[in-house]
């Protein structure tokens, strides 16, 4: 038998142990390989709406999946090799030179690497079609992607994970190079150290933790944009550091409480759970960092989807609205419009037709309107203030966005220009939102008395005029069948333009859901990387597990007993990475609510419990997998005995 | 009082299609309370199969094993656990602690299983170690000890809960002389201070020869028995000359292991 053959049979043989860890790897490669044929995909490279989404994927598939991969590949890799090193102690004890162990080993990598990124390129293959269906359905495309697979996708993702392969396999021979024969040998009844308490990792993991935190809770919009990498970098290095120190603080303050620690559960899951910080802490952390940005990433873009309608509200309040540039004729455009909304039996819309004169404050372009029209317009959520003297104006911005500072709403002495003139006002600020369809800039509203002075002397400025059909019944089934068909309908070459709420709805509705469809996938990524973690974590100190729980056995405890308690003890390492997690995206979700001036708590809350219904169905499964493997539920005499 | 009978055991291995092996055929005897019991033969005597069921960790074939009158083969499933946790005691080869729990917390482990208050935990896991020699070594892990304060260790929670009998397998097989003397020694005092009542399978004689009487075993039936009179180089003496004719290996004839 030569090396390879040994390496093939070794593999063959810890199939087991492998599966995990080559599904997720398979998995990663196939994720990988689907994003990597959509971000070039030719049709995207020209001019496309889309397009701005489609190169974050890119950027998400060319750099956060395989980082994510590679500590995944170093934590399995390390855990793999360990539980390993006692039967190359035992090759190396049988004469196995140095040489022909690392040959061995390489081969092993080398089979494993190689039937992972085949079964992830198959998988992406299979799935290509059905990948590309869904991307065209969520842009709303009139003709499905034509499936593209060229070169540079298939050496993208075998470069990549080649690459990776080749490093973590490099670094765990290192593992297996440094330690002696005995030290390999004996790997597996290796002396735990009990760990120690360390004050300053506590309080530079509290002290960054809290800072990161504080960071998302900030009210200003300004200063949480740039922080959202730092802090994201701050509260994960702050979880490495905290999770075992508080691990340690815990479960020993615990065992301190002696009426509480003498009981049998307690009693024997603090001990085991204080044994195995050393050896899980950075598992754990890695783990809860990962689930943060899971819910983080997913809770986001689901709060954009969901809000997008209130959004899309807010960008255009009226139902329909043409925009009459000056010297045009809608006549027919009117008309149009009438007789579609007529077609369809919509009437509870009103009808505004007005002509406004474009003014400006300093450099900037507004538009100047009267009291009346300001208080008539429907505005979704937007508050009417009330009327000042001749000189006072009410200036609306287009965003709707609190005052950073309450000296902002303060009444401002400002001047408006009409062709040279200047003219002083004193103006309030209405941030409730938009007053017309589009991005038209601040609306600055006059006394109608003082409107009507203004047209009249300044009859040459640039005027505009606006159509508008409002009403807050845009949203019911014949308005929206009306704006559909009247965008259909309408004239392209016209110089008037239509804006309609369900329009805007629609191009919000396919922008964000096709960000929600490409992180939806990447999390699944992610997860499935998690759940391997997880998985490895159980499985690799299974026969550990197995001498405790038959030394426990033959102590006297029944069954169930041990049921209970290594049930408690897998539900530890499943669930406590999940409130971290859960703990930290909750702040992310904090400051995203700054960001979008709307709370988004529940949104985010609710993608955690939709993952928390999947991580409990894998619980069970992976938990009842390693009862099974455990095999200290099966009739005593045969456990005790191959124990 | 007779703490442990055993009433013509009979153990088969294997059956239905299977070749099968008779481990041990109609095998009885019993113990006294306060008695230091060892149960001596070669390998694959059937002394482990009978320590097996002594310790209701197997069922017999046919025949009943009593213990404090208690027909152990009657009991199933949580019951046979529980009785098992609260009338016995037991000294493995390999000390069996678990790594996950201090010295005294795995001496304590019997009385937290039975939950018994704090206070009794923290007084008898006193008395014991300290009758043990291993008072000082109660905040150490196992790993941090020596092999024979972890026998030790095992030997007192053994004894903590107050079982009905201790039974020891092999308990000196991992240890080395002195270590075995300070065992046996212990087990000794145990048995006649505090009267704890052992049953001790070794094929070690030396360990053995500590034993007030012993039984051997050859093919799976009880071949002789010996009692120890005052002296224990004589009673020594004797073990050694069943075990030259019962046969076993020259190794078995070595008076202490690593």
């Amino acid at each position: 038998m030569n090396l390879r053959r040994l390496a093939i049979k070794n593999v063959w043989q810890s199939r087991g142990r492998y599966l995990a860890y080559l599904a997720s790897s398979a998995f990663t490669v196939m994720i990988y390989f689907l994003y990597t044929a959509l971000a070039l995909h030719p049709y995207f490279q020209g001019d496309y709406r889309g397009a701005r989404y489609i190169s974050v994927a890119d950027n998400t598939a060319a750099i956060i999946i395989p980082m994510f991969m590679l500590v995944f590949l170093l934590y399995s890799g390390a855990a793999f090799n360990r539980s390993r090193a006692k039967e190359f102690g035992l090759l190396a004890l049988l004469g196995l030179s140095r040489r022909q162990l690392v040959r061995m080993i390489l081969w092993e990598n080398v089979i494993i690497a190689a039937t992972a990124i085949a079964l992830g390129l198959g998988g992406g293959l299979l799935f290509l079609k059905l990948f590309f269906m869904v991307v065209s359905l969520l842009l709303g495309l009139s003709e499905e992607l034509p499936v593209y697979v060229a070169a540079p996708v298939w050496w993208r993702t075998v470069g990549v994970f080649g690459a990776m392969f080749l490093g973590v396999s490099l670094l765990s021979l290192r593992t297996v190079l440094r330690l002696n024969v005995i030290e390999l040998v004996r790997a597996g009844r290796k002396p735990k150290e009990t760990p120690i308490f360390s004050w300053w990792k506590a309080l530079l993991g509290m002290a960054l933790i809290v800072l990161g935190y504080a960071w998302a809770c900030h009210p200003d919009p300004n200063v949480i944009v740039p922080g959202v990498l730092p802090v994201t970098l701050m509260v994960s290095v702050g979880t490495y550091l905290l999770m075992r120190e508080s691990l340690i603080a815990i479960l020993s303050g615990l065992r301190k409480a002696r009426r509480l620690y003498h009981r049998p559960g307690p009693f024997l899951t603090i001990s085991y759970l204080t044994f195995k910080i050393q050896e899980n802490y950075r598992m754990l952390a890695s783990t809860a960092v990962f689930v943060a940005i899971i819910l983080s990433a997913v809770g986001t873009i689901f709060s954009f989807y969901i809000v997008s309608e209130a959004d899309a509200r807010l960008s255009a309040p009226h139902a329909v609205q043409l925009f009459i540039p000056d010297g045009a004729e809608a006549t027919s455009e009117i008309a149009l419009v009438r007789s579609t909304l007529a077609e369809h039996g919509v009437q509870e819309l009103d009808f505004v037709q007005v002509r406004l004169p474009f003014g400006k404050i300093g450099s900037l372009e507004v538009l100047v309107a009267p009291y009346s029209l300001y208080e008539s317009l429907y505005r979704p959520e937007g508050v009417t203030l009330p009327q000042g003297g001749d000189d006072q104006a009410i200036r609306v911005n287009p965003f709707r966005r609190p005052a950073i500072d309450p000296e902002e709403d303060k009444p401002t002495p400002v001047d408006l220009l009409l062709a040279d003139d200047s003219i002083p006002f004193t103006a309030v600020t209405d941030r409730s939102g938009r007053l017309f369809n589009g991005f038209l800039g601040d609306v600055f509203v006059v006394s109608d008395r003082r409107f009507e002075e203004l047209v009249a002397d300044y009859p040459d400025v640039e005027y505009v005029e606006l159509a508008i059909w409002t009403g807050p019944g845009w949203h019911n089934s014949k308005a929206r069948a009306a704006a559909a068909e009247l965008t259909e309908r309408f004239p392209r070459s016209s110089p008037v333009s239509l804006t309609t709420t369900l329009e805007t709805y629609r191009a919000r509705i396919s922008e964000y859901g096709l960000a929600l469809f490409l992180v939806v996938f990447t999390s699944l990524a992610f997860f499935a990387a998690t759940c391997s973690l997880l998985y490895f974590r159980l499985f690799t100190e299974i026969d550990e597990d197995r001498r405790y729980y038959t030394r426990l056995r033959q102590l006297g405890l029944t069954r169930g007993e041990l049921r209970g308690l290594s049930r408690v003890q897998a539900m530890v390492i499943f669930f406590i990475p999940f409130l971290v997690g859960l703990v930290h995206s909750t702040f992310a979700m904090k400051a995203l609510g700054t960001l979008m001036s709307h709370s988004v708590l529940v949104y985010g809350w609710l993608v955690a419990l939709g993952y928390l219904v999947v991580l409990v169905g894998y619980f069970l499964v992976t938990y009842a997998l390693y009862w099974k493997t455990l095999g200290v539920g099966r009739d005593e005499i045969t456990m005790l005995r191959t124990a | 009082m007779t703490v442990l009978q055993a009433i013509s055991l009979s153990k088969v291995y294997g059956g239905r299609g299977k070749v099968a092996t008779r481990a041990l055929s109609n095998f009885s005897f019993s113990v006294e309370k306060g008695e230091f019991v060892g149960i001596m033969g070669p390998s694959g005597s059937g002394k482990t199969t009978l320590l097996n069921l002594l310790a209701t960790i197997d069922k017999p074939t046919s025949g009943t094993v009593k213990i404090e009158g208690v027909d152990v083969s009657q009991l199933r499933g949580n019951r046979l656990a529980q009785f098992r946790r609260r009338r016995l005691g037991f000294v493995f080869q390999d000390y069996n602690l678990l790594d996950t729990l201090t010295i005294g917390e795995n001496i304590a482990l019997p009385l937290v299983l039975d939950r018994k208050p704090s206070r009794t935990i923290r007084d008898r896991v006193a008395a014991v170690s300290e009758r043990l020699g291993i008072a000082g070594v109660l905040e150490k892990y196992p790993y941090e000890v020596s092999g024979g304060q972890q026998q030790r260790a095992a030997a007192a929670r053994a004894i903590v809960h107050e079982p009905a009998i201790l039974l020891a397998d092999e308990p000196t097989g991992n240890l080395d002389s002195k270590a075995a003397r300070e065992l046996m020694e212990t087990l000794t005092l145990l048995n006649n201070v505090g009267g704890v009542t052992i049953t001790m399978v070794t094929h070690d004689p030396f360990a053995a020869s500590y034993c007030e009487r012993i039984l051997f075993i050859r093919d799976g039936e009880l071949y002789n028995e010996i009692h120890r009179g005052s002296s224990r180089q004589v009673f020594f003496q004797q073990i050694l000359d069943v075990l030259a004719v019962i046969g076993g290996d020259v190794r078995e004839l070595e008076t202490s292991r690593n």
